[in-house]
C-alpha cells in the first residue's frame, strides 16, 4: 500500500474485521443479571420505587426468586448455549407488580470498590467509595470530577460516569431504610438532559441550560418553587432553587404505589452550566419535611466545597 | 420497534431490555471488540455496560437517543476494562489477532498487523475515539457529547491517534517487532 496512506480510508476499512454479532452467552449472562439488578428512577427520590406495598414486596421477592433460579441455570449451561428461548416470552417482573425487584446483588458498577465500608444499615446500591473519612474527598468516576471536604459521618453510595450520591450516616436515614427501604435524605450530584424531580407524568422539563430548566421547573403547575437565587460553586455559575410539590396537587404519580406520600418531599436543586457537559444538577432531598432544615445546614457546606475539574 | 422497547425496558419490562440487547447488541459487541481488540475483555465489559444501561434506563429521558446514550456507557466500560487489564508484554507479535483479515485492495495482511500493533499502543480513550470516529461514525462534536469531553480535546486526540497509526503504517514491519506496553 501507499507509504502516504489516507488514513481515514485505511481505518475504516481496517475496522470492518472483526466480530459483528453478540455471543448468545452475552445475553444470557445479561438476562439473568439484570434479573438481580433493580433500576434507577431518577433522581432525586430514587425511594419511591423502593416503597411499596406488602403485597407488592412479596411479589417482588417472589420474582426475583424466580429469576435467580433462572439466572442459576442460564449461568451453568456451557458457554454459547441459548438456553433463554424467546425472552419476549418470559414473564417480565414489571407486569403485575409494576415494581421493580429488589437488588440481591452489589454486582453491577463500572468500578465499585471491593474494601468500601458502609454503614450496616444500608442495603441499598453499594456502588461508592462508602464511608467517607473526615477531610478531602474526590469523586472517581463522575463527570466533571471534583474535590471536596466532608466532615466525620458521609457516606459515599453511588459514584458513576452520571451520578454521585451522599448520605449520612444519622439515625434518620436508617430508620427510614427500616422502615421502607428508602432514604430520609440524600445528595446526589448528576448530569441528566431533562431531570424530574416529582413526577415524570406531571413534568416537563426542557431546557439546556440551569435557567431554562428552572424556567421550566417554575411553570410547573405540580410544583411550588421558591425564588431561584444564582450561585456560583466550584468554578460554575448557575440557579439554585427550593421546589416542593403544590400542596393543592392531589395527583397520583402513574406508576407509582397509591399509598406513596409524595406531599412531604422536598428538594433543594443547584442546577450548574458546565462548559461541555451540558447542566449539572445537585439536589439536595428529603422524603419528609422533618429535618429538612437541619439537613440542608449540614449539607450545603460540603456542596459549597466542591471544586470542579474542568480542565479535560 | 426499538423505541417501544426502549420505553418498555424503561418501565421494568425485562424481557423488552433482552430484546434490545439481541437486536442492538452485535453492534456494541463489535464496538466493543475493537476498542479493546480482545474477545473475552470485550464480552466483559459490554456486560457491565449493558447491565449498568438497565439499572440508570430510567433517566434516560429521549428514547430515541438510547443508542448513543449505550455507547458512552459501553465506551467507559471499555476505558475501565483497558485500564484494569493494562500489562506489560515483551514482543507484541506474541499477541493473536482475533480475526483473520479479508481479503482487499487496499490493505493486506502486513498493514493490518502493523495497524493492530500501533492501534495496542494508543491510550485506551484514543482507541475510544478512532473506534467512534471510524466505526461508528461519529463527527468529533457527537464524540465529545458521547465521551463528556471538550470537541477540542477529541479532536486534539484524534490527531494524536491518527499520527499514531500512520506513523505505524509507515514503520518497516521487521523493526516494529518490540516491546511495548499494552494499554
Amino acid at each position: 500500500m501507499s507509504r502516504q496512506p489516507d488514513i481515514d480510508r485505511v481505518l475504516e476499512i481496517w475496522m470492518t474485521d472483526g466480530p459483528t454479532a453478540i455471543p448468545d452467552r452475552v445475553v444470557d449472562v445479561v438476562a439473568a443479571r439484570i434479573g438481580v439488578q433493580r433500576q434507577r428512577r431518577a433522581w432525586p427520590f430514587p425511594w419511591r420505587t423502593t416503597v411499596t406495598a406488602p403485597i407488592k414486596i412479596v411479589a417482588a421477592l417472589a420474582a426475583v426468586i424466580v429469576v435467580a433460579v433462572a439466572g442459576f441455570a442460564v449461568l451453568g449451561r456451557p458457554p454459547g448455549s441459548n438456553v433463554g428461548g424467546n425472552p419476549s416470552s418470559a414473564p417480565s417482573p414489571s407486569q403485575g407488580t409494576g415494581s421493580p425487584a429488589p437488588s440481591v446483588s452489589a454486582a453491577p458498577s463500572a468500578s465499585p470498590s471491593a474494601s468500601a465500608v458502609y454503614p450496616a444499615w444500608f442495603t441499598g446500591d453499594r456502588q461508592g467509595a462508602g464511608i467517607l473519612p473526615a477531610g478531602k474527598q474526590s469523586t472517581r468516576n463522575f463527570r466533571p470530577g471534583f474535590t471536596f471536604s466532608v466532615p466525620q459521618g458521609w457516606v459515599n453510595v453511588g459514584d458513576g460516569v452520571s451520578s454521585y450520591d451522599l448520605i449520612a450516616d444519622t439515625p434518620a436515614n436508617a430508620a427510614e431504610q427500616a422502615a421502607s427501604g428508602g432514604l430520609a435524605h440524600e445528595v446526589s450530584a448528576f448530569r441528566y438532559g431533562s431531570p424530574y424531580w416529582f413526577c415524570d407524568a406531571w413534568e416537563n422539563h426542557r431546557g439546556a441550560t440551569a435557567a431554562e430548566i428552572v424556567a421550566s421547573l417554575v411553570a410547573t403547575d405540580a410544583i411550588t418553587t421558591s425564588k431561584a437565587v444564582d450561585v456560583t460553586i466550584g468554578g460554575l455559575t448557575g440557579k439554585q432553587v427550593d421546589i416542593r410539590l403544590d400542596p393543592s396537587w392531589t395527583e397520583t404519580c402513574p406508576g407509582d404505589p397509591a399509598s406513596l406520600d409524595l406531599g412531604d418531599m422536598r428538594t433543594r436543586v443547584i442546577l450548574l452550566d458546565t462548559p461541555s457537559l451540558g447542566t449539572l444538577i445537585i439536589n439536595v432531598g428529603s422524603l419528609h419535611s422533618a429535618g429538612h432544615e437541619a439537613f440542608l445546614a449540614e449539607a450545603m457546606p460540603i456542596i459549597a466545597s466542591f471544586k470542579f475539574e474542568l480542565a479535560q | 420497534m426499538d423505541r417501544d422497547l426502549v420505553v418498555a425496558a424503561q418501565r421494568g419490562d425485562q424481557a423488552a431490555f433482552v430484546d434490545l440487547v439481541r437486536f442492538r447488541g452485535g453492534r456494541y459487541f463489535a464496538i466493543a471488540h475493537r476498542i479493546l481488540r480482545d474477545v473475552d475483555r470485550a464480552e466483559d465489559a459490554l456486560q457491565d455496560a449493558l447491565v449498568i444501561a438497565w439499572r440508570d434506563l430510567p433517566s434516560l429521558r429521549d428514547p430515541d437517543r438510547f443508542d448513543a446514550w449505550v455507547h458512552r456507557i459501553l465506551t467507559n466500560a471499555c476505558i475501565a476494562q483497558a485500564r484494569r487489564e493494562r500489562k506489560q508484554i515483551t514482543n507484541l507479535y506474541l499477541l493473536p489477532v482475533d480475526d483473520p483479515a479479508a481479503p482487499d485492495e487496499l490493505l493486506g495482511v502486513a498493514d493490518r498487523d502493523l495497524l493492530d500493533r500501533g492501534f495496542r499502543r494508543l491510550t485506551p480513550d484514543e482507541r475510544s475515539i478512532l473506534v467512534l470516529r471510524h466505526y461508528v461514525g461519529y463527527e468529533p462534536n457527537e464524540i465529545a457529547e458521547v465521551l463528556g469531553i471538550p470537541a477540542g480535546t477529541v479532536r486534539s486526540r484524534l490527531y494524536h491517534a491518527h499520527r499514531a497509526m500512520r506513523a505505524a503504517l509507515e514503520a518497516d514491519a521487521r523493526s516494529a517487532v518490540v516491546g511495548g506496553t499494552i494499554r
